[in-house]
């Protein structure tokens, strides 16, 4: 106790406390930039902090790390481009909600359980840190192949109508993600022997590509036949969710809470599978499963909750095992090292103070995004007012900086429109979009864990199923399969039927 | 051209695809060598033939769909009416002409074209005062929140470069 | 970040007053772009150094990241810039393995060397239940063992899988090792968890776990220890001949003018001086190791005949 007071007075200096806000500000502008994502903004304030003393430096890294992972719920809710993968998931019902002119209510519950998923987590992290790592540590390659093939399983779920399409959009993701340099052999692949092709697709340059070319194709398209506002702005107004919406969902927000932390803790999982996870459990366990897609405030809920949760879940292995699950945290633990705390076991042996310091930023942070955003919203919406062709073109030149800014590349410019050009002729032929982006979120992790997992075992395929961990995730994805192929059976017949006799 | 039958193209032009894919896989990517090398052909030759099986699949329960439809009335006519594909051809090629004027003449410059061009070209705007305003302030926007403020290194050009 | 603010205040200020330009501008009047290819340490020292760097010349240097295809997208964009000193790369033997496996198709000769600035030196780690506290007493374990040893890396032909290669051929257990590749950084936690013996990984990954006793370090590879830890033998000490390091440090694109090079050769070693780099090397767990420019062209022409020979025994070369 007496070192969490040392902590506290360290963390809650007006320099601190001011430099949380100024990172949780920095994330949130470019987590809700469609196109700008919070791993540029934490390579740009990577070298402010060099200068200043650990505390606030600190502070501002994990302000934006968490700032972003909030923000990016923005423009996805609004326009339907989702501003990270992590929520990519969230656009399935709140952009619907937004056309429906519940866009405010969205957002609003967006921060709520945003923030409620991450101090969940932190919360985990404090009391339970020795323990997930030493769960996390568990996790070799085998188990680390099944849970992603777990996760995978839940596209049979986002298919929509015809799961022959949602698998094809599937498979279509996991080959745009072989392109490139094979990270475990060093070869090129599918390069045509050109250089540029050997940086491979950037997952944030095709997603730019997925949402928002099509949404730009669209909106000039419309305005070309004439039409106008198909957004309901005339009701817009300001309005947050309820203590009741939020009171009926509590189940939901602990069972994603708990999801998200889990999966973050997890190396080498992340807040996409994270959100698709929680979004699928959340319609399955629904007792209205039909709205799903069309509006339900608890589609945005559980993506929401769960990439928040996932914050904190990934600090566990970061902190306690040195580990950056994605490359974000990877510049976060750069910056912690810069101010000498090297994550690791020693950490919580040499350091008590440092960490409590962390605890304290992370849940300032989350204080910070609930006011600042909550705040925010009465400007989010007014968006909505612009001209949507006028939006357009900002959108365009926005997603140009976003996906050129990821890797400095103009080749990926090129790659956003060649990849949003075929997402929209995909569309037009009904194949949908959200499994190709979970195909390419767990495409690469798939192959690679896989290929660990042989070398492991020296080509022995019983490391898959001595594992009692692997059991069961794979277990789990057999399940899911099961249980969709049979309610597709079930729901086939009357389909057909319908169709034939409407035609 | 009714439903189905830009399903059966779609479903044609994803086998071709597949078959294309696969071929090109197993000409360029060496093999492992076994056992506990799967090697780096093996995941990309897997999803070539399960894409290729997936669009088979497809096209066949298309195919016999058709049979049983043709007698029906025709769905509503999409792609005659392809009102979309000049909108897309035009932003596909205003991509890449943003990348590539990036590359030679800086941001700030191939901004201001690429909005210009839009807002005339795409959008049909004829007001002289919107056009303006939308090159310079989206311009000068970008250029002062990216480029200055956040200070994200915007594209240089090599032919000119200005901002 | 931001660090631009104030001379943008100050040009919205100036603008009112016309300023007529320099006639002949001394080098550098503009930013200078330091393409780095990597992230992570890489990332982190290369934006310390451009820091630095900044202060000494009076104009920005600017490091822009273009990673992909292990280095080559950088370094083909950096090689078909201007000469003119305005495009710097920030290279390290990369440079080398990326050429000989084909990566590339031009090797070290596009650049000029600038200066060498830092020497990141690998680590051998094992797990704690094997009881080697040497290298001689593992080397010993693993000829008399069945099966192979497990090592870890992060993937063919990365360094880490060069450094194991050349430690291991020296140590005489080559052909009792097979190696697992992994993604970065999840050596530490391998090793904790029991799926492999041994693990070649840089320095600052095992820190917090050799402080807490979890993993035993035996040795780096370098001739020299590292600050980092201070405890850990050099493979040399030990017996064991070898000397593999890591090196970063700056070139520009060849034909680039005499005078930009030591500009830009000056400004690198009053940067590896300060008290800054000094601090943020214990910290970050590589060495400053300021080389000028000649000596530096020297040291890459030198390496490049040993990883591709090292490559080709491999089998690896292309």
């Amino acid at each position: 106790m007496d070192l969490f007071y040392q902590a506290a007075v360290a963390s809650l200096t007006p320099a601190a406390i001011g430099a949380v806000g100024l990172g949780t500000l920095i994330g949130l502008i470019f987590g809700s930039i469609p196109g700008l994502t919070f791993t540029v903004a934490l390579a740009l304030a990577l070298p402010i902090t060099f200068g200043m003393d650990t505390v606030p430096a600190i502070g501002i890294l994990l302000g934006t790390y968490i700032g972003g992972m909030t923000g990016g719920s923005v423009s996805a809710i609004l326009l339907g481009i989702p501003g990270t993968p992590s929520s990519a998931a969230t656009v399935l019902d709140g952009y619907p909600m937004t056309r429906q002119g519940r866009a405010s209510i969205a957002l609003g519950t967006a921060v709520i359980v945003s923030s409620i998923g991450g101090l969940f987590s932190l919360l985990v992290m404090i009391v339970s840190v020795n323990l997930v790592s030493k769960i996390a540590i568990q996790f070799g390659p085998a188990e680390i192949f099944a849970l992603v093939l777990f996760g995978m399983s839940t596209i049979c779920g986002l298919a929509g109508g015809s799961m022959l399409k949602g698998l094809i959009a599937g498979v279509l993701g996991l080959m745009i993600m072989t392109v490139g340099i094979d990270a475990i052999d060093g070869v090129n692949r599918m390069t045509f022997g050109t250089i540029n092709m050997m940086q491979g697709v950037n997952l944030l340059v095709a997603m730019i590509g997925l949402f928002a070319v099509p949404y730009i194709i669209e909106t000039f398209a419309r305005h070309g036949r004439g039409e106008t506002e198909t957004n309901d702005t005339q009701s817009l107004r300001v309005e947050l969710p309820s203590f009741g919406l939020l009171g009926r969902n509590s189940w939901l927000i602990a069972r994603c809470s708990a999801i998200g932390t889990v999966i973050g803790a997890i190396p080498g999982a992340g807040g996409p599978i994270a959100a698709f996870l929680a979004y699928d459990n959340a319609r399955r366990f629904s007792k209205k499963p039909e709205r799903f897609g069309r509006g339900a405030i608890e589609g945005v809920i559980a993506p929401e909750t769960a990439n928040n949760a996932v914050t904190g879940g990934t600090l566990i292995p970061l902190l306690s095992l040195g580990i950056p699950g994605d490359p974000a945290t990877a510049i976060v633990l750069a910056g912690l090292m810069v101010h000498g705390i090297t994550p690791g076991p020693a950490l919580f042996m040499q350091s008590e103070v440092q960490v409590y310091g962390i605890y304290i930023a992370v849940a300032l942070a989350y204080v910070f995004i609930l006011v600042l955003q909550l705040g925010g919203i009465r400007l989010f919406v007014h968006v909505l007012r612009i001209p949507p062709q006028l939006l357009s073109v900002v959108i365009l030149v926005l997603c140009v900086v976003g996906a050129y800014s990821i890797r400095n590349s103009v080749f990926d410019i090129y790659t956003m429109a060649v990849i949003g050009v075929l997402a929209y002729a995909l569309m037009r032929v009904g194949i949908p979009t959200t499994p190709i982006i979970l195909g390419m979120v767990l495409g690469p992790t798939l192959e690679n864990e896989f290929r660990t997992a042989m070398a492991l075992s020296d080509g022995n395929w019983d490391i898959f199923y001595t594992s009692p961990v692997a059991l069961l995730f794979f277990g789990l994805a057999a399940l899911i399969v099961g249980l969709q192929t049979l309610s597709g059976l079930r729901l086939r017949k009357p389909r057909s039927f319908a169709e034939t006799s409407n035609a | 051209m009714i439903r189905n039958q830009k399903d059966i193209l779609s479903g044609v032009i994803l086998l071709s695809l597949a078959i294309f894919w696969c071929a090109y896989v197993v000409q360029s990517i060496p093999a492992g060598t076994g056992g506990a090398d799967v090697g780096p052909r093996a995941f990309p030759l897997l999803l070539g033939t399960l894409l290729g099986i997936l669009a088979l699949g497809f096209l066949v329960s298309r195919l016999f769909e058709r049979r049983r439809l043709r007698a029906e009335t025709e769905a509503p006519n999409e792609l005659a009416a392809p009102r979309e594909w000049p909108a897309l051809a035009m932003i596909f090629f205003l991509l890449l002409a943003y990348g590539w004027a990036m590359q030679k003449t800086g941001f700030v410059l191939a901004t201001a074209a690429v909005v210009a061009l839009t807002m005339i070209l795409i959008l049909r705007d004829r007001s002289p005062v919107r056009i303006t305003a939308m090159t310079f302030g989206l311009t000068f926007g970008c250029w002062l929140i990216f480029g200055q403020i956040l200070d994200i290194p915007l594209a240089t050009g090599t032919w000119i470069s200005v901002g | 970040m931001f660090k631009k603010l104030p001379t943008l205040a100050g040009a919205l200020l100036g603008a009112a007053v016309f300023t007529a330009a320099p006639a002949q501008a001394e080098y550098p009047d503009k930013p200078i772009e330091m393409t780095v290819l990597f992230g992570g340490t890489a990332n982190t020292i290369a934006q310390l150094l451009s820091q630095l760097m900044t202060e000494e010349l009076g104009d920005p240097v600017v490091p822009v990241s273009r990673p992909g295809g292990g280095g080559a997208v950088g370094y083909a964009f950096v090689q078909g810039t201007r000469p003119d000193g305005y495009n710097i790369v920030w290279n390290s033997n990369s440079i080398n393995t990326s050429h000989h496996t084909g990566k590339i198709p031009f090797d070290y000769s596009a650049f000029e060397p600038i200066a060498r600035v830092s020497v990141e030196t690998p680590a051998l780690a094992v797990s704690n239940d094997k009881g080697w506290s040497s290298l001689g007493e593992m080397a010993e374990d693993v000829k008399g063992m069945d099966g192979k040893l497990k090592v870890g890396i992060s993937g063919k032909g990365s360094f880490t899988h060069l450094t194991s290669a050349a430690l291991f051929d020296k140590m005489g257990i080559s052909d009792k090792v097979t190696y697992i590749p992994y993604g970065k950084g999840k050596a530490p936690v391998e090793l904790l968890g029991g799926r492999i013996d041994a693990a070649i990984q840089w320095p600052g990954q095992f820190k917090s776990y050799a402080d807490s006793g979890k993993l035993n370090v035996l040795a780096v590879t370098g001739t020299e220890r590292v600050d980092i830890l201070p405890d850990v033998p050099t493979a040399a000490e030990q017996g064991v001949d070898v000397d593999i390091t890591m090196w970063r440090g700056l070139a520009a694109p060849k034909g680039t003018p005499k005078d930009v090079i030591v500009t830009l050769d000056t400004a690198v070693k009053k940067a590896t001086e300060t008290e800054q780099f000094k601090d943020a090397s214990t910290k970050l767990g590589f060495s400053p190791a300021y080389l000028g420019s000649e000596a530096f062209g020297e040291q890459i022409a030198k390496d490049d005949a040993f990883y591709g020979q090292l490559l080709q025994s491999l089998g690896m070369a292309n």
